[in-house]
């Protein structure tokens, strides 16, 4: 027989093993979570249906007046603004959170049709409802002869 | 997945938590991102946790540790199919040591937008006193 052995039990990895990996884990978490954050990346999802695309993003903390997405042809830019804190006042033991402007911009397949899009803020979700432009089949020029 | 994160008076005090290994979870947890300020009546913790609200987040505390969870159910589109992937059902998860001169039982906590914010008031002994001085006889 090929490939059977017993796999080990968690409870036979000695507990300085667990903890390493543990604490590596955590580094790994926070080695992205850091870097997603100084690049201001906005963690994405995005769904599609023939001409019909869903996009949600992650935007915690951002304020409806301060969302602003963008569309031209078949690019559309979302942008946010995110304030520090809500007060000044205090010492920063800790300061994890991206703040100040997020962009992302996307490019889809197909020209968007803007007035059908949608975007609802929920929860710190953005959800956008991306419609393409109807194409128009080829045409045939008709030859006129002189 | 959890970090034991040590609210401390000093920024450069890196803790070196001696708690045990929490059992490990099945599901991946994210660890949200926080930013944590000390005031002169309490500390102020504003987690990222989109997605989350007043019904899907937990905050407990047991002893010192203050444990923040929070499940963001996420719909999955019907009859769409996903072409794109960074995160998809999110299960939050982060732990705190709190210091010793807080009120732990006086915590408060409001979500909005996504963001978790969790007031924890210092005890009144660690509070600043003024000291009234008499004029020298």
């Amino acid at each position: 027989m090929i490939g059977t052995y017993a796999k080990p039990l968690k409870s036979q990895i000695p507990l300085s093993i667990q903890r390493l990996q543990h604490e590596l884990n955590n580094s790994l978490v926070e080695f992205r979570n850091g870097l997603m954050a100084s690049q201001g990346a906005l963690s994405m999802n995005v769904w599609q249906k023939d001409r019909e695309w869903i996009i949600r993003i992650e935007l915690p903390g951002a304020e409806l007046e301060n969302i602003a997405i963008d569309v031209v042809d078949d690019r559309v830019r979302i942008s946010a603004e995110r304030q520090e804190f809500d007060n000044d006042e205090g010492k920063v033991l800790k300061s994890e959170r991206p703040f100040g402007r997020l962009n992302r911009e996307l490019e889809l397949p197909f020209k968007i049709d803007a007035s059908k899009t949608e975007a609802i803020y929920e929860r710190g979700i953005l959800e956008l409802k991306i419609v393409g432009v109807e194409e128009e089949g080829p045409q045939r020029i008709e030859v006129q002869s002189r | 997945m959890s970090d034991q994160t040590q609210i401390t008076n000093t920024q450069s005090d890196r803790c070196c938590s001696t708690h045990e290994v929490p059992e490990a979870t099945h599901r991946a947890a994210t660890r949200p991102r926080t930013d944590i300020r000390e005031t002169e009546t309490g500390f102020l913790l504003q987690v990222d946790m989109p997605g989350i609200d007043e019904s899907t987040a937990e905050i407990t505390v047991e002893k010192n540790v203050l444990t923040i969870t929070g499940t963001a159910h996420l719909y999955q589109p019907e009859g769409f199919e996903k072409v794109y992937k960074e995160s998809d059902q999110r299960y939050y998860e982060r732990v705190f040591r709190l210091p010793e001169d807080v009120d732990s039982t006086a915590l408060s906590a409001s979500v909005k937008n996504g963001v978790l914010t969790v007031s924890i008031p210092k005890s009144k002994a660690a509070l600043p006193v003024r000291v009234p001085i008499n004029a020298g006889k």
